[in-house]
């Protein structure tokens, strides 16, 4: 790659450690709400063409000026030239099932809907301390300076309570992201345009230069490229 | 596409950069030096031809000149195209050895893919326009459509015929093509009018490409004193920006019409605001064909001063011509519609609608349907495939010998070069004819090492959007470089370099990465110009760089490029503002 890795902290490499701090944080603090029905995304890392539709269509659904971005199109590349990769990993929200910004809220803004497992904030009660910001470990929470609170994607819970797709799913031409029932999702059951059948044995939780999902229990699966399997020894192309 | 991968559809992208094109749809990658498609295609068809692997039957029921027994018979003794090919007429076998030589692809690779493309049916090869946007660019095209005809991939489902397709054809202009349309018919290349302008009464008509019209004045050298831009912005578009603005100084009127300030218009004595076309009423046809039709209603009235083109042309045409020739000139207006033209641009829209649209395409809905439904489109029978019935049904083709015409009849017959639109002599069969400069020129190479491409941008249409702060957002201008090459020069992701040759200096951040062929720089097109005292571009466009020469045929030479590039204390200014939050400063992942 071009530019020179960065050392990894050993701390953070310690899973037992860190797993060791969330149930001791966990205990002290709260229980996660239980939905009746888990929603979340399914992304396709490979077929992707990083167009950022998604982007755009939520910054449009929810005003957001140049800055705060709910919804982030991230560009992986790796190899050495000719032998090169590239794939897209998309994120924004991702409505964990134990959300780490939730018992950071010191106003008790940050809730979690017992329907479908929207994580959102009040912004009538959001004073835009940060410290969710500072706690997800997936970068979804949003400052938004002119208004001084902190936002993210709430996966355009009117468009749900509506009956339809959040905007950036109704976006995407390439029909790469989608919303469904997690459990499904995982077991690859639920009917999406995200993955041909063929790639059921491409879906994971986690994909590289992800926070490890034993954290939070994020509601998101992808279709991973070869080289973005966490589960498996990088094999070059 | 996506649905062709997943039905087992192989895709191979020739490209001097491993676009996200590639990895979506697990391209084999295949890097090119720029500007040498034509030397791969010519190694290509070698490799068919020696391997007897063309599709003899079409050639010979088809094609004009693929080789000596499908040449015309009064041309008998002209070079054909499979004879240049092996390299009859100057002992040079276009081999993919020597393919490889000019193009930097191996021979294996170009025997490969040769083999792969002339086995596999049907086969679509996409020549698709930035190769073509060269010096010599048409031979490029040609060469393209000498391999999809060689084998027989023309008028089939699943071949191509060309780049880009273009099977629909929507009904056009709803506006007026009043008596005075068009009364002048002489043109010029618009990527040449700097040269005009800065050269005249020097210039001979081959140099600025003066269209012959066979009308009185024609050939006359015009001594340019104005200009008047609609729906173009030239200081972001044209090549040589150095030159077009030596030459606007010498101009005495610049009229501009656009929704917004743009680098253009900063150079304009006139400025007319206009409408947006969420501020007027219209249809939208899709670019490039598509099979519908969009309503576009006026949604807000017009902002400020602003109004519609035609409202400044028809009021012009009262202004200068009185009422009789604004009459004539736009006939469903009055003299008021300067002010109110809501009600004549739905009579025009009507009519078109009801006269050409509904009577030519056979479409039952009504303007006041269409109007309420907001989109028409059309339900194809069948797939469109261009050129299935001259295939199919014997229907000849649209040329002068009913043939595809690999040898053209119509240039082997010019002897006079300068009295065409051409200007230069272009042969009748497709060749690989050395660009003005390249990677491949070793005199120019030792001063300029690095060969500057220029592609679309995707994040902006052209210029266009360009001061849009979520689009800018998703993407900073920049320069792309391989990693070797930026590793020897210093230069690292972020780094601020600058790009320069002859012509003129940009100043823009590097994206530094494997994913781009070594020996070749990466910046898009577009970005709106800002200059400094010294006159470097701080902005990046690439067209301070280019050259203002035209290929032959009429191509603009966007992307035959040699410049240089070295890290700088200069400051890039990312627009005429700050928005963007660069891939190269926030997305990277080191892996």
């Amino acid at each position: 790659m071009a530019n020179e890795p960065v050392p990894k902290n050993p701390v953070l490499q310690d899973k037992a450690t860190i797993k060791e701090a969330i149930v001791r944080h966990k205990k002290e603090v709260y229980t996660p709400v239980v939905p009746a029905q888990q929603f979340g995304f399914i992304h396709n890392n490979v077929d992707c063409i990083g167009c950022r539709a998604c982007e755009i269509a939520c910054k449009d659904k929810n005003g957001l000026a140049p800055g705060p971005r709910f919804r982030r199109v991230m560009y992986v590349e790796g190899g050495t030239y000719p032998a090169v990769y590239a794939y897209k990993v998309n994120m924004s929200c991702n409505h964990c099932a134990e959300p780490a910004c939730l018992p950071t809220c010191p106003t008790g803004a940050i809730y979690k809907r017992k329907k479908d497992g929207i994580v959102d904030i009040d912004s009538s009660l959001c004073i835009g301390c940060r410290r969710c910001e500072a706690a997800c470990p997936y970068g979804a929470p949003q400052f938004i300076p002119e208004q001084n609170i902190v936002s993210k994607c709430n996966m355009c819970v009117d468009e749900i309570d509506a009956g339809r797709k959040p905007y950036c799913v109704m976006a995407c031409m390439m029909r790469v992201l989608d919303i469904g029932p997690i459990d499904k999702l995982r077991e690859a059951t639920y009917p999406t345009k995200a993955m041909a059948p063929h790639e059921k044995d491409k879906l994971v939780r986690q994909v590289k230069s992800m926070a490890d999902p034993e954290l939070t229990n994020p509601s998101i699966v992808f279709i991973a490229h070869s080289n973005g399997r966490v589960d498996e020894p990088k094999e070059p192309k | 596409m996506r649905m062709a991968k997943q039905n087992g559809c192989k895709f191979v992208l020739v490209d001097p950069q491993y676009t996200d094109s590639a990895s979506a749809y697990d391209a084999w990658w295949i890097p090119i030096r720029p500007n040498t498609d034509a030397a791969m295609m010519a190694g290509m068809a070698h490799y068919i031809f020696t391997s007897n692997l063309q599709d003899q039957n079409f050639i010979n029921k088809f094609v004009q000149g693929m080789d000596a027994g499908t040449m015309p018979d009064w041309a008998k003794d002209k070079e054909n195209f499979k004879d240049y090919i092996l390299g009859k007429y100057d002992n040079t076998p276009k081999s993919p050895e020597w393919a490889a030589e000019i193009c930097g692809v191996s021979a294996d690779d170009i025997k490969k893919l040769a083999q792969l493309y002339a086995t596999t049916k049907p086969a679509a090869l996409k020549a698709s326009w930035a190769p073509g946007r060269n010096a010599y660019g048409e031979q490029y095209n040609r060469m393209a459509a000498a391999l999809q005809s060689m084998t027989g991939n023309i008028g089939i489902l699943g071949g191509c015929a060309e780049g880009i397709g273009k099977a629909w054809h929507a009904e056009g202009v709803a506006y007026p093509y009043d008596e005075f349309a068009n009364v002048f018919y002489e043109s010029i290349k618009s990527d040449r009018w700097a040269h005009c302008v800065l050269n005249y009464p020097n210039v001979k008509r081959e140099e600025i490409g003066l269209w012959p019209g066979g009308k009185a004045g024609d050939g006359v050298i015009p001594n340019i004193r104005g200009i008047f831009w609609q729906g173009s912005d030239w200081f972001n578009q044209l090549t040589n920006i150095n030159k077009e603005i030596q030459a606007i100084n010498k101009l005495d009127l610049v009229v501009c019409n656009d929704s917004t300030i743009t680098p253009s218009g900063l150079y304009a004595d006139v400025l007319f605001p206009i409408a947006t076309h969420f501020e007027r009423h219209d249809v939208a046809l899709p670019w490039y064909k598509g099979h519908y039709y969009i309503h576009r209603p006026k949604v807000i009235e017009p902002l400020g001063e602003s109004k519609t083109d035609l409202q400044i042309y028809t009021e012009l045409a009262y202004r200068l011509g009185g009422d009789q020739f604004g009459k004539r000139y736009n006939p469903k207006a009055n003299r008021d519609y300067f002010l109110y033209n809501d009600a004549v641009d739905n009579a025009y829209l009507q009519e078109w609608w009801e006269h050409k649209v509904m009577a030519h395409q056979h479409v039952d809905m009504s303007w006041a349907e269409f109007q309420k439904y907001g989109i028409y489109k059309f339900k194809l029978d069948r797939p469109h495939v261009a050129f299935q019935d001259n295939v199919e049904k014997g229907v000849p083709w649209p040329t002068a010998s009913g043939k595809i015409e690999i040898f053209s009849g119509q240039l082997a017959q010019y002897d006079d070069w300068t009295k065409t639109a051409y200007g230069y002599e272009i042969p009748a069969i497709p060749k690989w004819i050395e660009p003005f400069e390249y990677l491949g020129d070793k005199e120019k190479t030792a001063k300029h090492p690095f060969h500057l491409i220029s592609p679309h941008p995707r994040h902006r249409t052209h210029s266009i959007f360009n001061n849009i702060g979520w689009l800018r957002e998703t993407y900073e201008q920049e320069v792309t470089i391989n990693a070797a090459d930026a590793k020897k020069l210093g230069i690292k992701t972020g780094d601020t370099v600058e790009v320069f040759n002859d012509r003129g200096k940009v100043v823009v951040p590097a994206y530094v990465t494997e994913r781009c062929m070594p020996g070749v720089l990466v910046i898009y097109e577009g970005a709106w110009l800002d200059l400094d005292e010294n006159g470097i571009d701080r902005s990046g466009n690439p067209d301070m760089l280019t050259l203002d020469e035209p290929s032959p045929a009429g191509s603009f030479a966007y992307n035959t490029v040699l410049a240089s590039i070295q890290k700088t204390d200069l400051a890039h200014k990312p627009g005429w503002d700050r928005l963007a939050t660069a891939r190269s400063h926030v997305f990277r992942r080191d892996l």
